[in-house]
């Protein structure tokens, strides 16, 4: 009769008020059998060769060694596979900016305009337009804003090489660049016009290109199918909301208040109007809910014991175990200087890519377009970067790919990838632009040195 | 016994995501709007709760196709749910609520010599302006039907389009269009010469257009847009009224939700704005998509065309040529089905991508109206157009024909015309 009584409560629970859907489902726990014949119900969440860890019914996590499980404990144990176990299936729902703010990432919605992403942020405490540009081995500034905020141009005796050719360029001190809760202080930064060689008139959709010096300081990670990048504050040279000076982990999430104040913590508990916060310095506070950002004040109403304790081991997930249940594929990509590279093929020979989340287009060296079979057309076309513009051919990739990404038939512009380093060697066939990568929902990962696709 | 039994059924084939899915915005074929998480997937119901843990159960089918896109991806749903579901006129079914439309107090006025301006009417996703007797509500339902529309079949509608709204001018007040039409041309001019091109000539086809037209796009300035939080292309709807007949028409078109001109021209807007700008070298089949989806639109939602397309040519720009479909607008298809089945006409893919407004004909722009109805004639066929839209969109191209065949599920191009032209003879064209 208890039995009876048990399951129909459970049932009732589970469609009317959802509260028990929020705990891990009953039917996820196992009975493990300890030597002495004591049974505890638990949920298992890893392993190693030598240990089980085990999510106890009470809530706790527990690490048993093997050699303490029965026999029949052990060959289950043998047989999990961690992508295949129903609790962590579970935390294929968890958004890749759930899994990184809760590791103290700050995030950035960014601006799609044409396939070039642009994010908000302060140079020298002004506002600026930023590009977001993995194809940027280093950070510039557009000259004229730089000026128009007040910095100090260098004399003009650099010179930066572009897909179009050269400009001049000088190195400007920039007291603070300032991204969210990232603060950089004290830095150099070559200064250039960014429009140079286009027609009369032509503004700059940018204010400065964030290259991928930056991106890697920062353990970037550029979300295309979230639209979002991660940075990590506690990398910048100054965090207000103490990670830096504390030197702690990133357990902590990181929330703002609306007068612009940022602290970092974990949720303790909550009223429906006030949240108590265990900070990373060791003390409680309690604050109240609508006193924050109105993104925090949505995770603050949703939050709840059960659910927290739930992200808790979804949180220790990577971000390449979360995209691989979600059946993404990764790469490995390859960081030279700051530039990084993939392995792919072109028309079935083995090459090479560079990713560049700056160029809005795929675009391949001329050379190689011919030398691997693309159908190179007349050099009618324009492409457009540093340097002002130089020609190009429409030409038809026949087949890329990447892993198990394929695509086929693709039109691009190929155009002498050489001209920006005319004695160097290009080790690489052409830049994978934004294109492909929104089209296959890109995630890129600076701290894990990954690419993640998926074709849908 | 047999409650306990019930209980345990219940639980078979439950995909329960847990607490760790995240709130987002769920859009049903009605129109229904909801915050909420995923809770979990059981057969073909899902499980949403939202922030208070109410919790709402909704058949799958009933949802949009970029949640069923995100139930696949997240969810673990099969991926077979997103060729399903009913297809019929979303824009029709859904519920708008127009009384939450709200009036602003000032006026919108462009350049010093515009004396009165627009009145503003404020909607979910568009800022209406009208000058003149005209009302906006009408034109504010419309869009904001097809709005849904978008949003329900086209993946990133929603999160492309943001918080912003888009501004349509319906201008019957003479002066104030023309005093419009010169702030246009103007502005256009000095934008075409930030690209390099000429300006005057630009401002010159503006200028000439401008009062023959029904309707046009204009590009607002950057004070505007922030001022007003809107997108940087804005609709302007000529309403004229010559005569008494022609103003009567012209006060029916604008006071009617679903009229065929206004439908056929937000139809046309809201789907560029979801491919995006093309590249010139991968523009061919732009104008095809694109018309033939707002003729499709303007007959499925109005029931009958009234539009006709404009050519301008000449040395100065002031000679006008009007292209449309069959005399009768009401039955279109009936008269290509016949033309179809008797031979006199053969759709080619190849051919209609090349076409521009000057070559067409009335078979020509009828044969348009049926790739976009056949592109969205079923569920499968609309989960595939809505990937066409979706990689054009990415791409800044047209894809290749045979992508566009691989895309319906087809092995070759002459396959997938064999279909559509099966879709002509023997389908449910109307």
């Amino acid at each position: 009769m208890k039995y009876f009584l048990t399951r129909l409560l459970a049932c009732v629970a589970l469609f009317a008020t959802g509260v028990s859907a929020q705990k891990v489902p009953e039917k996820d726990y196992r009975d493990f059998k300890a030597p002495n014949g004591k049974v505890i119900k638990a949920v298992m969440l890893d392993k190693t060769d030598t240990e089980v860890v085990l999510l106890l019914h009470n809530g706790t996590r527990t690490n048993v060694p093997m050699d303490k499980l029965s026999e029949e404990d052990r060959e289950y144990a043998k047989d999990w596979a961690k992508d295949k176990a129903a609790f962590v299936m579970k935390c294929r729902g968890l958004t890749i900016r759930q899994c990184l703010e809760l590791r103290g990432y700050e995030s950035f919605p960014f601006r799609l305009e044409n396939n070039a992403l642009f994010i908000d942020g302060k140079i020298n405490g002004k506002p600026a337009r930023l590009l977001i540009d993995t194809g940027a081995g280093t950070s510039l500034l557009h000259e004229p804003y730089a000026k128009s905020v007040g910095l100090e141009v260098g004399e003009m005796t650099e010179t930066v090489l572009g897909i179009a050719g050269e400009a001049a360029a000088g190195w400007t001190p920039v007291p603070t660049l300032q991204l969210g809760e990232a603060v950089f202080k004290d830095r150099r930064i070559l200064a250039t016009n960014l429009v140079k060689g286009q027609p009369e008139g032509t503004k700059s959709s940018e204010d400065a290109i964030l290259g991928a010096d930056f991106m890697s300081k920062l353990d970037a990670v550029i979300s295309y199918p979230d639209q979002r990048i991660f940075l990590r504050p506690d990398k910048s040279d100054e965090d207000e909301a103490g990670l830096a000076k504390e030197g702690a982990s990133t357990d902590f999430r990181l929330f703002k208040t609306k007068e612009g104040r940022a602290i970092r913590g974990n949720v303790v508990s909550k009223t429906p109007t006030v949240a108590t916060f265990k900070l990373i310095n060791g003390t409680t506070q309690e604050m109240a809910v609508d006193h924050f950002i109105s993104e925090d004040q949505e995770y603050l109403n949703a939050w709840s014991e059960e659910g927290s304790f739930f992200l808790k081991y979804c949180q220790s997930l990577t971000i390449n175990e979360l995209l691989t249940l979600r059946k993404y594929q990764s790469f490995e990509f390859e960081r030279r200087g700051n530039h990084i590279f993939v392995e792919g093929t072109l028309n079935d020979n083995k090459v090479t890519y560079m990713i560049d989340t700056g160029a809005a287009n795929t675009c391949l060296h001329v050379e190689s377009a011919n030398k691997f079979g693309c159908t190179v057309g007349k050099m009618d076309q324009w492409v457009y970067g540093i340097g002002g513009k130089a020609p190009a051919a429409v030409s038809v990739i026949h087949k890329l790919t990447l892993g198990k990404t394929i695509l086929t038939d693709r039109k691009v512009l190929a155009t002498d990838l050489k001209r920006g380093e005319p004695d160097g060697d290009l080790r690489y066939v052409g830049i994978f632009g934004a294109d492909f990568m929104r089209e296959l929902d890109a995630v890129v990962t600076y701290t894990e040195n990954r690419i993640f696709l998926i074709q849908r | 016994m047999k409650r306990n039994l019930a209980c345990i059924l219940l639980l078979t084939g439950l995909t329960t995501i847990g607490h760790s899915a995240e709130m987002r915005m769920w859009l049903s074929r009605k129109g229904g709007l909801m915050e909420a998480q995923l809770l979990n997937v059981q057969g073909d119901t899902v499980t949403l709760i939202d922030k208070e843990s109410r919790e709402t159960r909704i058949k799958m089918e009933e949802l949009s196709l970029s949640d069923r896109m995100h139930l696949v991806e997240v969810g673990g749903v099969d991926a077979a749910v997103i060729g399903t579901g009913k297809t019929g006129l979303i824009e029709k079914e859904i519920k708008v609520n127009t009384s939450q439309f709200n009036r602003l107090k000032d006026p919108l006025t462009f350049g010093a010599k515009m004396t009165k301006g627009f009145e503003l009417l404020e909607t979910p996703h568009f800022l209406i302006g009208t000058a003149g007797k005209v009302q906006g509500h009408a034109i504010g339902e419309t869009a904001e039907r097809l709005w849904h529309g978008m949003a329900f079949e086209h993946i990133g509608f929603r999160q492309d389009w943001g918080d912003k709204r888009m501004l349509i001018l319906l201008a019957e007040d003479r002066d104030t269009f023309k005093a419009l039409g010169k702030w246009h041309a103007n502005a256009i001019a000095t934008l075409m010469m930030q690209h390099g091109k000429d300006g005057q000539e630009v401002a010159a086809e503006v200028t000439a257009s401008w009062d023959h037209s029904g309707d046009h796009e204009i590009y607002l300035p950057d004070d505007m847009q922030a001022s007003h939080n809107l997108l940087r292309k804005a609709m302007v709807f000529n309403v004229k009224e010559t005569n008494a007949k022609e103003a009567a028409r012209e006060s029916a078109t604008y006071r009617k939700v679903f009229a065929p001109f206004p439908t056929h021209c937000l139809a046309d807007e809201l789907l560029e704005l979801e491919m995006g700008q093309v590249d010139s070298y991968g523009a061919e089949g732009y104008f095809a998509i694109g018309t033939g989806h707002a003729f499709f639109k303007e007959i499925s939602l109005a029931g009958k065309s009234e539009t006709n397309l404009l050519t301008v040519s000449g040395s100065t720009k002031d000679e006008f040529a009007s292209k449309g479909g069959f005399a009768d607008g009401t039955s279109w298809a009936r008269t290509l089905h016949a033309l179809v089945r008797s031979g006199k006409v053969t759709p080619k893919l190849d051919e209609m991508f090349k076409w521009k407004t000057e070559d067409l004909t009335p078979e020509r722009l009828v044969i348009m109206y049926s790739f976009a109805s056949y592109m969205e004639s079923d569920a499968k066929r609309l989960a595939s157009f809505a990937k066409m839209i979706r990689r054009i969109g990415t791409s800044g191209q047209i894809p290749s024909q045979m992508e566009i065949a691989k895309l319906f599920g087809f092995e070759s191009v002459e396959a997938f015309e064999a279909d559509w032209i099966k879709y002509i003879k023997e389908g449910d064209f109307r």
